[in-house]
């Protein structure tokens, strides 16, 4: 179902319609708010972006970028959030507390290709799609690391090599993760899917 | 620049050091900027996709399911737990009364000051909550603590005093000491003002030693802690609006009151030579002060 349509269903209050809009951002907005704050605030976030979705669904515009407009919602109630909770956030030092300010000024998604990219409706896929091309023992350590959850020393155990290898090619994994996201690659590589 | 320090710092697991190193490596250059910030969100994208957690694990629960399962185990424990315990009370000839147990919420946005059967203080942080019996039982003293709070134990060689958080304990005899442990968060701390502590891991095994002004940092994603240097009055001033003031004789506490709250107390003292620990909230009324300090140091002390 394509989100246009969505809108304009839930334009004129159909709740089944939101229902699957929901469905299918929930976890991309959550993942997003998530680069600024801890899982749960990030839930409450993206429940609010929904709630006044809905409050103001008879001002949706059903031709725009509902993605575009999901992902600003998004960055600026968790703005709001943390403004609110400002007291309330531990930071281990005055560094973090400053390198976790400058998220903001980087993560907004209009200033910021890459956050649209991969904070999409394709944000499985496309992971998915670029995890594949990575090198096969890169690629090896870090599905063991992600999806597996295990430990770094564990990694190194199993395959007999040094933890500071696994973390070389768990960073290296990301490194060529982010060269793939950047160049494109990732958009041909959909494009082609979707006539095999 | 060690880029493996970036991984380190997703995780919630780097030194207030190396966050410095990497703040100023980020602040050197726009691309540096760029590279730091889409790696965290391409880190991030993925350690948070929920279908490929749930698809990668197959036979595994996804996470919602564990939670569920979770929340019934608790239940189907705590039930299986009264039973037992219905059991033993049934079973035994003289049935130990269960303790009464009192949960302090803390609903405001101000540090609540919560106190122990045992005179011990608690200042407690907004949202937390620390859970302790209605009297401590003989030889230990226990309390379990949800959020942050910031403890001034009474010194009781006979009974140590053990503080329970979701992901470790830290036992103690007397010393003041704040930690910070909120149910899923992702790191978790320990810092000693004075005295010592001892932090176990929840399965029993010691883990950490600490000297006063140490922090112990915990990932809740590696389980272990990292031990940093740290200002823990000054945290306290800052974090609590708490006056901490270590080893002190009254002369030196009576000084730092009449500083800043502009007064002149004095106290007839037979001699100077006691020293005290002595904690309070900067918002406390002169006259609280007064009454404190006469109780603590028997001394009469004047306006």
């Amino acid at each position: 179902m394509d989100a246009n349509s969505l809108i304009s269903r839930i334009k004129v209050g159909d709740r089944k319609a939101f229902g699957s809009l929901f469905r299918i951002y929930r976890p991309i907005l959550t993942s997003y708010a998530m680069l600024f704050m801890k899982n749960e605030w990030a839930e409450d976030v993206v429940q609010d972006v929904f709630f006044n979705l809905w409050q103001h669904r008879e001002n949706l515009d059903a031709e725009g970028s509902i993605h575009g407009y999901l992902l600003r919602s998004t960055y600026n109630t968790s703005i709001n959030y943390l403004s609110k909770r400002k007291h309330d956030i531990k930071y281990r030092s005055w560094y973090q507390q400053r390198i976790d300010e400058i998220a903001f000024d980087v993560y907004d998604p209009s200033t910021n290709d890459i956050i649209r990219k991969i904070y999409s409706e394709d944000l499985h896929r496309q992971i998915e799609h670029a995890i594949l091309q990575l090198p096969p023992k890169c690629r090896e350590v870090f599905c063991m690391s992600y999806i597996d959850d295990m430990q770094n020393k564990q990694i190194a155990k199993m395959l007999g090599i040094s933890v500071s290898t696994v973390e070389n090619h768990i960073y290296s994994a990301l490194k060529r993760l982010r060269e793939m996201l950047k160049d494109n690659h990732i958009a041909i590589l959909l494009f082609l899917a979707e006539f095999l | 620049m060690d880029e493996s320090l970036f991984l380190k710092y997703f995780k919630g697991a780097t030194t207030a050091e190396e966050e410095k190193s990497i703040l100023q490596w980020i602040e050197s250059s726009d691309d540096n900027r760029k590279e730091f910030y889409d790696l965290k969100a391409i880190w991030n994208a993925v350690q948070n996709d929920p279908e490929r957690k749930a698809a990668a694990a197959p036979g595994k629960m996804s996470w919602s399911h564990k939670h569920r399962a979770s929340r019934w185990m608790v239940w189907v424990s705590s039930a299986a737990a009264c039973l037992l315990a219905g059991l033993v009370l049934f079973f035994a000839l003289r049935p130990s009364v269960p303790e009464n147990l009192i949960t302090y919420v803390n609903p405001s946005k101000e540090v609540l000051e919560v106190k122990l059967p045992d005179n011990s203080s608690v200042f407690l942080k907004p949202d937390s909550r620390v859970t302790c019996p209605e009297e401590f039982r003989k030889k230990s003293r226990s309390v379990t603590l949800d959020g942050e709070a910031f403890f001034d134990v009474v010194h009781d060689s006979e009974s140590p005093f053990t503080v329970s958080t979701p992901f470790f304990k830290v036992r103690v005899l007397g010393t003041s000491f704040n930690v910070m442990a909120t149910k899923g968060a992702n790191f978790a701390s320990v810092m000693l003002q004075s005295g010592s502590v001892k932090i176990f891991q929840n399965d029993g095994s010691e883990s950490v030693t600490l000297v006063p002004d140490e922090e112990a940092v915990y990932s809740t994603s590696t389980g272990g802690f990292q031990v940093v240097k740290a200002n823990a009055s000054y945290y306290a001033l800052v974090n609590y609006s708490l006056v901490t003031m270590n080893n002190v004789t009254l002369s030196e506490i009576i000084n730092k009151i009449n500083v800043m709250y502009g007064v002149h107390l004095s106290a007839d003292m037979a001699d100077d030579n006691r020293h005290f620990n002595f904690n309070f909230l900067k918002s406390s009324s002169i006259d609280d002060l007064i009454k404190i300090l006469e109780i603590l140091t028997g001394d009469k002390i004047t306006y």
